[in-house]
């Protein structure tokens, strides 16, 4: 426990939590994605992220980060062509040093990257089917340890998320169409929506600085991918919302100035 | 009292009463592969949003008593709703089986080849009818949105405001409604889905040839690209599997919320599966489903690009031609001559799913995506055949003869693997491949014996390498020996 505490950096077990599931869905869930595309992947994120480091000076901390997108990347996006990976792990790590505003990213980097990735080559997809239910559980104790480790304020984003969906879906689903219960919960078993909830719309450095803020845009984005999931049956609803609301931040975040968000390290600030 | 019988297609929504359901197929245990189960043709264009769904129809009952019930999302008009060749299901299932392929080793003395045979196809039998007692009932308006007359069916669009109202409707028409069908009607309702109902109209029926039902088609232009299972497991605690052939443009269909995974494939399994193939992949099928419920099984996934001159490997049956695909609803391809092995040009993906559903694993109706997943995908199992030796002298016999066995054991690890069966069951298997191996080792150590017996060999015939270098050098000492004497004797 003293090293857990001594360690104190959540990137680094963002990256054994993610890393798990990675490891699960490759060997257990026979995702369609090899080793090689693994190793291609991690090799071009690292990469790009060094020469950003190199290029300006930034801490080599930083690239952390990079294999928590790569992680990201290898859990949501699928792609017939080892081309398409690169490409996507070019632009989510590019995305993170060229789209900014008052130093902070307007685009959470691995949506950008797979929204991106999906409209330009036309190779790649998103696969909310393939988690399956039987891996639920192991989705659930990942999140909640990593509930444990880290501060919950800056879990809140996800969770105001997944209840105002919850809320809403209940009341449509069950209360309004009549749907059983197990209807509606069989929608949360979406590995996907789990991931999308805890892993992407919490990420502090694309969010509103104000916690009020961002517990009522978190809200509109519920509504949003709400709206889209049950009268468009866009079953990817949460990524593209998320793509489309990301610029309004630096608007949301000029109506209060609270500082933007550093990652916490024992030895040092890093600043990507 | 008269009975209805009814379909339980895969959209099947209708008429299913549990108890008699499960009840009528436990009884009847027939040699059919899937009982219980659906075929459905999905065709989706991605561009256009257009669905084209056709239902196969295999009632085996009086025709005059068969009725089907389908919630639709928009009204059909007449030119939406067709009715098919039976054929063409046979066609589409029999492409995209399960199949084994067979290899045939040659004889180990000559050059080792490999021919591949044409795989066997897979014939699902389908068998949903149900036995269901008329009830007379009472009814309350229900909106007649359109009435056709289609092939030998007399159709139906309704449209309702409350379940119960509809409910008695199909009631009083002839369709038992289970008690627990309200559970599911009234979202239906509530989402507007209009509801599609066919009956058999026996004159027509009677002026057209051939004693069968022919399968429904249905095209409408939606963004949902689903099926509704629901209606069909109203009151059913059994499973029923369905059959999913979908036919999009850019890759390999989906669920989007169950989870769809690959079925175990391309496995050397034992000679004795050819016989019982159908059983082996019931099997297979079972054990793949049990450690999934709640999964649906690629059974095969295709690229048939017109420019992709692979359709299949090794094809069961031609690949689906142009005419077919058209008739499936297929609308965005380019009719050709003859060019890479198809007679169109366009993108097409075949993707062929396997789905066993109940009302606990499959809470929602099926929602499908289409990917852009291009890989193929089949549902292959290899049988490979020993060569047949009759002269054992040759020494590459042996060591043959250990691979074989070595194959037959892992032949049967696979076996136990992805099926029920177990290896103990199959120890006959391998053990001819040990007899063979020992009888032949005791020919030879008898030979050896022989030979031991007869002459006894300067050099014992394992010695022989090590030992040439020996023998030479005494050789030459001999003969340089022999000189040195002949020299010694002529200077004497």
């Amino acid at each position: 426990m003293n090293l857990i505490l001594k360690l104190k950096n959540p990137r680094i077990f963002q990256i054994i939590f993610l890393g798990s599931f990675l490891i699960f869905g490759l060997f257990f869930l026979e995702w369609k994605i090899n080793l090689l595309v693994v190793s291609v992947l991690f090799f071009t994120v690292t990469g790009t992220q060094f020469l950003a480091i190199k290029k300006l000076k930034l801490s080599y901390a930083s690239l952390l980060s990079a294999i928590i997108s790569g992680l990201g990347l290898l859990l949501l996006l699928r792609a017939n062509s080892i081309k398409t990976y690169i490409l996507a792990a070019i632009i989510t790590i590019a995305s993170k040093f060229i789209i900014k505003h008052k130093g902070k990213h307007i685009f959470n980097p691995v949506n950008f990257g797979i929204i991106l990735t999906i409209v330009l080559t036309g190779d790649a997809w998103i696969s909310p089917g393939q988690w399956g239910s039987s891996s639920l559980y192991i989705l659930i104790i990942g999140i909640f340890s990593w509930l444990v480790l880290i501060e919950v304020k800056q879990l809140i984003t996800g969770i105001v998320f997944l209840s105002t969906l919850f809320i809403l879906e209940t009341v449509y689903l069950n209360l309004y169409l009549g749907w059983p219960m197990d209807f509606v919960l069989h929608k949360f078993t979406s590995g996907s929506l789990l991931l999308f909830s805890f892993f992407m719309i919490t990420d502090p450095r694309t969010t509103p600085n104000n916690s009020k803020i961002r517990a009522i845009w978190s809200s509109i984005v519920a509504l949003l991918s709400f709206c889209l999931m049950e009268f468009h049956y866009l079953s990817s609803a949460p990524f593209w919302v998320l793509f489309f609301i990301s610029p309004l931040t630096p608007f949301l975040n000029n109506i209060n100035s609270t500082p933007s968000f550093q990652w916490k390290s024992n030895n040092q600030k890093s600043t990507q | 009292m008269k009975k209805i019988k009814l379909l339980g297609i895969a959209l099947t929504t209708c008429t299913i009463s549990a108890q008699a359901f499960c009840g009528f197929y436990v009884a009847k245990a027939d040699g059919k592969l899937f009982n219980k189960s659906s075929q459905v043709i999905m065709v989706r264009n991605s561009s256009t949003q257009k669905n084209t769904i056709t239902m196969a129809n295999d009632y085996e009952g009086d025709f005059k008593e068969f009725a089907m019930v389908v919630p639709v999302p928009v009204v059909l008009r007449e030119k939406d709703i067709k009715v098919v060749r039976k054929d063409l299901f046979e066609r589409f299932d029999g492409y995209s089986a399960p199949r084994l392929a067979e290899y045939y080793d040659e004889n180990p003395c000559w050059d080792y080849r490999i021919y591949e045979s044409k795989g066997l196809s897979l014939n699902y039998s389908l068998n949903d009818n149900v036995v269901i007692e008329k009830n007379k009932n009472e009814y309350n308006g229900v909106t007649i949105e359109a009435e056709y007359e289609i092939g030998e069916y007399d159709i139906l669009i309704l449209s309702a405001t409350e379940s119960s109202g509809l409910k008695n409707w199909l009631t009083d028409n002839g369709y038992k409604i289970p008690e627990k069908a309200n559970e599911v009607l009234t979202p239906y309702i509530k989402d507007d889905m209009k509801f599609f109902v066919a009956k058999v109209n026996t004159k027509r029926l009677n002026n057209r040839r051939g004693n069968y039902l022919s399968p429904l088609q249905i095209s409408f232009t939606h963004k949902k690209f689903m099926l509704p299972i629901r209606l069909g497991m109203a009151n059913s605690n059994g499973n029923q599997d369905l059959i999913v052939y979908a036919l999009t443009q850019n890759g390999r269909v989906e669920t989007s919320n169950y989870r769809t995974q690959v079925m175990p494939s391309n496995t050397d399994v034992p000679l004795f599966v050819r016989d019982v193939f159908g059983d082996f992949y019931k099997s297979v099928f079972s054990k793949a489903w049990t450690n999934n419920k709640s999964s649906a099984f690629v059974e095969y996934s295709w690229d048939l690009d017109g420019k992709n001159f692979t359709k299949c490997d090794p094809c069961n049956t031609t690949p689906p031609a142009a005419q077919e695909l058209s008739n499936a609803g297929v609308d965005w391809l380019r009719s050709t001559r003859n060019n890479w092995g198809a007679n169109y040009s366009g993108k097409l993906h075949f993707t062929r799913l396997h789905i066993r559903y109940n009302r606990k694993t499959y809470p929602q109706d099926l929602a499908f995506i289409e990917t852009k997943n291009k890989e193929n995908f089949q549902c292959r199992y290899v049988l490979r055949n020993p060569a047949k030796i009759k002269d054992e002298s040759c020494d590459k016999v042996l060591p043959y003869y250990q691979k074989v066995l070595d194959r037959r054991n892992i032949e049967l690890d696979n076996l136990e693997d992805i099926t029920w069966w177990e290896r103990e069951w199959y120890s006959a298997y391998p053990k001819k491949y040990e007899n063979k191996i020992t009888r032949l080792k005791a020919q030879q150590n008898q030979k050896e014996d022989e030979n031991q017996n007869n002459i006894v060999p300067v050099f014992p015939s394992g010695t022989i390498p090590p030992v040439n270098p020996v023998f030479i050098i005494g050789f030459i000492a001999f003969v340089f020996s022999f000189i040195r004497l002949y020299k010694i004797k002529t200077s004497n």
